[in-house]
């Protein structure tokens, strides 16, 4: 019997969302977040004295070198090393081998994967229970199916390990991509992979694992994130999810409330609905209200009054509102606005559009670099707010 | 709404006045100044109140107050205004309900609906001013915000402003131009390229640690080496340092020993004994200086003693002549003391002489005065005094009685004097022997007369019943006529002619006068005969008391004299001023003999004092006789000279003060002598000195000097020789003591000089100074010797050194310090640089493994990309907002037309008669243009003044039924409008207008006649109501 933990996607050095306005506490929290779930992870493998550890790539956050995660690394698989437990290592996206390294020489027990497919056999009491297959990115960019590498050896536990988009496990770039049919015919008994920060089990017997990021980044990243302690006894393989993050990201999704009160009470409320845990909110308000041009001037304000609190802090307050007046009526008026109403409509309609793209355009095409493309989503909010500032626009000075 | 009556109580130029309108078409005509424009106004007020600044008072004072009687679908209302204030008190009754205050205020809002006054002014109540100016439609906010909004939206804000607020925003957030500096995102963007750029320097960061890492092991290990090399350069700078300095002492060693070599001297000699020769040589030489001055000094000294010479008399007598030396001064002042006391003496006898004589009297003078012992005491001054008041006593008494005789005859003499000037005046006063009895008759007469006369008149009219006044007047005043003339001849007789003549002057009036009253009583008579039966009981009484009238005046003329009998008034006041004259008179002969009669006692008195005074005197002079012969014989009983009291006492005095001065004279005779005696005892011992010394005195004083002289110069000698012959013996002592010294010492030095081998001092000296020198050098050499040895330590190191500074020269060894010098220098300068590099190095990995500033940058990033998505999102709206607007207003535009300009453009065809068929505004714009029937656009400008009048009158009309769509229809006042407009034209708008009867009131203002006639041509219907001076003239 013998059991690993199995974690990719440490990012370590990312340094989470804007942190200028909240607390020192807090702000530290935040940028350190990712070496902190990375100590978690190396405390709760000592304590639960692991036979191995599992790095399946994007360990380092960025191809942009940032010497401390670097050191942070080392210093973690030192102690590691100290402690006993050996580790394999795959280079990801993130952490190509071509990552200029702050020091040349691994700790004793430390194991990276190079650029061309390796097996290195696991021996406890004399006796090989594992053997460990694996290989690194050699750059960033990687559009072939790396699994394909991979040959599994022949004594033991057959464990691989690799960074990878398995189709279909999620809408991630689309780096190594590999296919599920053919990992689970591969012969590996377990596919220690990376890549997809929500972790998921996509087979079992051949196992085939994303455990997910260690620490949420971004607002997509919700939910408790950490690390799988596998146990290998027999045939029998059992995993148990071990949370590493050091908080969590939340999204809060709330219709506009119609009164102020009850928007202050929505937002004295916040540390309670955190309860105890450390939480990052992003709220949004959403549909009609008759505060939109106070939630408009004010939320500046509000935002500043309820940026932090015991157990949480605002991320950002996103406002998806209207006024409060019935746009069904007025769409099918012989009016102005219902002429606007139609006209947003119909580019709603059309989603990522290029008419709407060609708009955007003077400054997404600036900014290409910086912020992803736009997405439906985004594009749906664009709209959305757009209608909110014409109806504001079309009503203002009206007697109601 | 529609208004059926207008009940103006109070304002402007109307009072009390009540119109009734049709509620369709009304034309209101009156002349200028007839109260149409306050009608106006009045309207409005009742519905809006006044604005700020156009307030309009009643004429006739008082509040301003008044009505309006209005339709509102089918209800009545009304709407009443009152109060000087801008709302002034708004009540409305409707439904039977009467609303006052904010109800009434709100009902009437609500009626109004966004009707503002401002708004009703513009659209509803206008005229040909309004019209004129088609931008007051353009201009006003309110209204033009409705023009051209009014069916795109219900909001006020024009869509120019929107679409320029949606750019005005997005240009906010961001500006493609890569210049742009201010916008938001461009703000961003730039901060995105910074970080970006400085976090590119820190790419290579882990490389730079890994070389840091190793750097800093290689510079260790060179430190390392470098202080290796140090070290031993260091021993090798510390030998030479050595060496360097022994070089000094070691040269110094090898120059002494060289010099000891070249110095020729027994190493036995005593150079030690060299102090002891030149010690002795110099007291020898000492020795014979000496003697050579002692010798030189003994033979002064002999022939000084010999020139000394010595008087043996002078100085066997000295102590006499001290004791008469030192006696000298006060012989002198012996001397001079008795001449000073004969002179006082003689001029104290000189003036006693004269004295004595002066004040004791003849018989007296200084030789008697000393021989008299008489004194006399005190209480014989008593005695004398006593006299001496005494006497004065007696002698006052004796003056004071003789003064008092001569008082009285003086006094006697006076009053003699004043009896005699009494007498003399009372005889020059002529007094009227019978004066008192004259007196009394004429005051009986005087007091009686007009009494009777009175009484006499009043029986005289009792008697009779009729007036007979005539009767009655003569008696009447016939007796003062009488009695003045008799006063008359009275003073006649006494010479007294002007009292005469008055008197008959006043006897001839007094008759005048009766003439004058006889008229007067007839007056009287008339009364008097009405009471007469009553007077007729009252004569008796007078009669009666006439009767004793007449005996007293009887009396009286008895007494006057007969003569001076006269009736005249006057006469009486003459004689009473004579008469009081003669009594002054009368008065001052009583006063005369009243003093006379004083007198007379008066000299009696004095007779009687002069009796006493004399009496006095005598007794006086009989005292003074005894006291005479008692002073007599005190004087002689106590032998004084005869003389009065007070000259007694001087006589004393002068006698006790003399006496006194008598005796002081003969102490300074006994003073003298004893002076005089002392000068012959010093003159007899000088003179028996001279003796004794064989001289001659010649004189005291000069001698005894002299002596004392020639005394002092004898002891001085005296002494100078004993001096002498002491210092000379002390000499010759000396000279045998000094001559043994010198032989003592030669033998000594002898010696010595046999002991050196030397003959001379001179040669001795040379060997000694050879043989010291040489000692010196050798203690150098010891020193230096043991200097340069205390350098090292150990038997080995010394070996060396010696070796060393032996087989060096000076320079080569210099040359060997530099070098080594330089070597250190330089293995240092490596050393420090590689220490700094160390550090720098440990630096550096410090702050890479700490990553500050990564740090910073990073979280600097994150808050960027965040604001940029955040304010992308914004842009993004902004400019799709915008994007979809435009889509609209052009489909709009295209497809649609706002309302107001529809109605316009209708309402614009029919009055021009199709020469214009539309109006319109480009939605952005502010402006109209108006397409004609050809097709052609023309723009406000280029139409004539009356179409632009159409042109605004129709615009207002299309926004007067675009409200409408919304709310309760308002009246509409018109103010002569149809001025530029032509006959054809101007029946067009009348008949538009009536149109509107439908869902407006019109109220059409005029002050033309004409169009009353234009109307009924037309067939319109209206109310003509025609206004003058505030009233209502004619309605039909």
């Amino acid at each position: 019997m013998f059991r690993f933990i199995h974690a990719a996607d440490l990012h370590l050095g990312n340094s989470g969302p804007s942190t200028s306005g909240f607390s020192k506490q807090w702000a530290d929290l935040i940028y350190k977040a990712t070496t902190t779930a990375f100590s978690n992870l190396i405390d709760k493998a000592i304590e639960l004295n692991v036979d191995f550890v599992i790095l399946a790539g994007d360990v380092l956050d960025t191809a942009n070198p940032n010497l401390n995660s670097q050191l942070d690394l080392f210093a973690g698989l030192n102690k590691l090393s100290r402690a006993g437990i050996q580790v394999f290592m795959a280079g990801g996206n993130h952490d190509p081998l071509d990552l200029k390294k702050a020091q040349t020489t691994l700790p004793e027990g430390v194991h990276l994967f190079g650029e061309r497919a390796e097996t290195i056999p696991f021996v406890k009491g004399g006796v090989t229970l594992a053997e460990i297959t694996g290989i690194s990115f050699p750059v960033a960019k990687v559009s072939d199916d790396l699994s394909r590498q991979l040959v599994p050896g022949t004594k033991g536990f057959q464990i691989a390990v690799l960074h990878s988009n398995v189709k279909g496990a999620g809408k991630k770039e689309n780096y190594a991509p590999s296919k599920l049919e053919y990992l689970t015919q591969s012969g590996f008994d377990y596919w220690a992979l990376g890549h997809v920060h929500t972790r998921a089990v996509l087979s079992e017997k051949p196992h085939v694992v994303y455990p997910g990021t260690t620490q949420g980044t971004h607002v997509n990243e919700t939910g408790e994130k950490g690390c799988y302690l596998v146990e290998v006894e027999n045939d029998s393989v059992s995993l148990q999810f071990i949370p590493t993050s050091a908080y969590t990201w939340e999204k809060l999704e709330l219709e506009a409330p119609k009164t102020l009160n009850e928007l202050t009470e929505l937002l004295e409320g916040l540390d309670e609905l955190a309860s105890g845990a450390k939480k990052v909110y992003r709220l949004k308000l959403t549909g009609m209200t008759p505060l939109y041009e106070t939630l408009i001037t004010d939320l500046k304000d509000l935002e500043e009054r309820f940026k932090e609190g015991k157990h949480y802090v605002l991320e950002s307050v996103e406002l998806d509102i209207l006024p409060d007046v019935d746009l069904e009526e007025v769409k099918l008026e012989e009016s102005l606005p219902g002429e606007f109403l139609r006209e947003a409509e119909r580019l709603m309609a059309l989603g990522v559009s290029s008419e709407l793209k060609e708009q955007l355009a003077p400054l997404y095409d600036r900014l290409g670099g910086i912020l992803d493309d736009l997405d439906e989503e985004e594009v749906k909010s664009i709209i959305n707010g757009s209608i909110a500032l014409g109806i504001e626009l079309f009503w203002r000075g009206e007697s109601r | 709404m529609r208004i059926f009556e207008v009940g103006i109580e109070n304002f402007g130029l109307f009072n009390d006045c009540t119109i009734h309108l049709s509620p369709k078409m009304n034309i209101i005509q009156g002349e200028n100044e007839a109260g149409k424009s306050t009608l106006l106004t009045f309207v409005r007020w009742v519905l809006f109140g006044f604005a700020r600044n156009e307030k309009l008072v009643p004429f006739s004072g008082g509040d301003p107050s008044g009505y309006l009687l209005v339709d509102l679908d089918g209800k009545e209302c009304v709407i009443r205004r009152q109060g000087k204030s801008l709302k002034g008190e708004l009540s409305i009754v409707v439904d039977g309900k009467n609303l006052t205050g904010k109800e009434a205020e709100h009902f009437l809002a609500k009626l109004l609906g966004s009707i503002t006054d401002n708004v009703y002014k513009n659209v509803f109540a206008f005229g040909l001013g309004e019209l004129q100016q088609i931008s007051t439609v353009e201009d006003d906010q309110e209204v033009s915000s409705f023009l051209y909004s009014s069916g795109l939206y219900p909001g006020k804000l024009p869509l120019s402003a929107i679409t320029k607020e949606l750019e005005d925003k997005s240009k906010a957030l961001y500006s493609p131009s890569r210049h742009a500096k201010n916008p938001l995102i461009n703000q961003e963007l730039r901060s995105w390229e910074e970080i970006e750029d400085k976090l590119g320097e820190f790419k290579n960061d882990p490389e730079k640690y890994n070389s840091c890492l190793k750097e800093i092991e290689e510079t260790g290990k060179e430190l390392t080496h470098i202080s290796e090399r140090i070290r031993t350069l260091q021993e090798k700078r510390d030998w030479l340092g050595v060496l360097s300095k022994g070089r000094p002492t070691w040269s110094k060693i090898q120059e002494i020993k060289t010099l000891m070599e070249l110095i020729e001297v027994d190493d036995e000699f005593p150079a030690e004994s060299l102090g002891q020769v030149e010690k002795l040589k110099a007291e020898i030489e000492e020795c014979e200086n000496r003697l050579l001055a002692l010798n030189a000094d003994l033979s002064t000294h002999k022939e000084e003693l010999n020139a000394l010479v010595l008087d043996e008399k002078i100085l066997e007598n000295a102590a006499e002549i001290e004791f008469l030396s030192g006696e000298l001064s006060r012989f002198t002042e012996w001397k001079s003391g008795v001449q000073g006391l004969q002179d006082e003496i003689t001029a104290l006898e000189e003036s006693l002489e004269k004295q004595i004589v002066g004040r004791l009297g003849n018989g007296w003078n200084l030789d008697k005065l000393k021989e008299e012992e008489r004194t006399f005491s005190y209480e014989i001054n008593d005695t004398v005094r006593k006299t001496e008041e005494r006497f004065k006593d007696q002698e006052f008494a004796i003056k004071q009685a003789g003064e008092k005789i001569e008082a009285a005859d003086t006094k006697k003499r006076t009053l003699d004097q004043e009896e005699e000037t009494l007498q003399e005046e009372l005889q020059r006063l002529d007094v009227i022997d019978n004066f008192p009895e004259i007196k009394d008759a004429f005051e009986t007469y005087r007091h009686l007369a007009p009494s009777r006369a009175f009484l006499k008149g009043q029986i005289e009219a009792q008697k009779e019943p009729k007036a007979k006044p005539k009767k009655l007047s003569p008696v009447l005043f016939l007796i003062p006529a009488v009695l003045l003339a008799v006063l008359s001849g009275v003073f006649g007789l006494k010479a007294n002619w002007p009292l005469a003549v008055a008197g008959a002057t006043g006897a001839a009036f007094s008759i005048g006068l009766q003439i004058v009253a006889s008229r007067r009583y007839k007056k009287a008579l008339v009364a008097w005969q009405e009471q007469e039966s009553k007077r007729l009981e009252e004569l008796e009484k007078l009669l009666d008391e006439m009767k004793k009238i007449d005996a007293k005046l009887e009396l009286a003329k008895e007494v006057l004299p007969s003569s001076a009998s006269s009736d005249q008034a006057n006469l009486i006041d003459l004689i009473q001023k004579h008469i009081e004259a003669e009594e002054d008179k009368w008065q001052k002969r009583e006063e005369l003999q009243r003093k006379l009669g004083h007198l007379a006692t008066e000299k009696a008195k004095c007779e009687d004092e002069r009796k006493a005074a004399e009496a006095a005197l005598k007794e006086a002079l009989k005292l003074e006789e005894e006291s005479r012969s008692q002073w007599e014989a005190f004087l002689r009983e106590n032998d004084l000279p005869q003389m009065e009291p007070l000259n007694i006492l001087d006589w004393l005095s002068a006698y006790r003060e003399l006496k006194t001065r008598v005796d002081e004279l003969r102490q300074k005779a006994v003073q003298k002598n004893a002076v005089q005696a002392n000068i012959k005892q010093f003159t007899e011992k000088a003179e028996n000195l001279a003796l004794r010394l064989g001289k001659n005195l010649e004189n005291v004083e000069i001698d005894v000097v002299s002596w004392k002289k020639e005394l002092s110069e004898n002891n001085d000698t005296l002494l100078k020789k004993e001096r002498l012959e002491t210092e000379v013996k002390r000499i010759e002592t000396q000279i045998k003591i000094e001559a043994e010294k010198k032989k003592g010492k030669s033998e000594e030095l002898d010696g010595i000089l046999e002991k050196a081998k030397v003959s001379t001092v001179e040669e001795f000296r040379t060997l000694a100074k050879r043989k010291t020198d040489k000692d010196e050098l050798r203690k150098q050499l010891a020193l230096h010797q043991s200097n340069l040895i205390s350098l090292v330590s150990g038997e080995e190191s010394r070996q060396k050194l010696l070796a060393d500074l032996a087989s060096f020269s000076e320079a080569e060894l210099q040359k060997d310090i530099n070098d080594t010098d330089l070597a250190l220098a330089s293995a240092r300068t490596e050393q420090n640089q590689a220490s700094e590099k160390l550090g720098r190095l440990q630096e550096q990995r410090s702050q890479l493994e700490t990553g500050r500033q990564t740090e910073e940058l990073l979280r600097q990033k994150a808050s960027t990309k965040q604001k940029l998505s955040e304010y992308a999102k914004q842009w993004s709206q902004l400019v799709i907002c915008r994007y979809l607007i435009e889509k609209a207003r052009a489909t709009y535009e295209r497809e649609k037309q706002p309302g107001v300009l529809k109605t316009a453009s209708t309402y614009f065809e029919k009055i021009t008669n199709g020469n214009y068929i539309k109006v319109m505004s480009p939605l952005t714009e502010q402006r109209f243009e108006v397409l004609s029937r050809d097709r052609k656009v023309k723009g406000t400008n280029e139409l004539s003044r009356g179409t632009l009048e159409q042109l605004a009158l129709c615009l207002r009309l299309g926004l007067i039924l675009e409200f409408a769509k919304h709310q309760t229809p308002l009246p509409l006042v018109i103010d002569d409008i149809l001025v530029n407009f032509d006959p054809n034209r101007a029946a067009n708008t009348l008949r538009i207008l009536a149109d509107l009867e439908s869902m407006h009131q019109v109220l059409f203002f005029t002050c033309q006649t004409h169009l009353v006639g234009l109307c009924e041509d037309n067939n319109i219907e209206f109310k003509l109501t025609v206004l003058k001076n505030g009233k209502v003239v004619s309605s039909a």
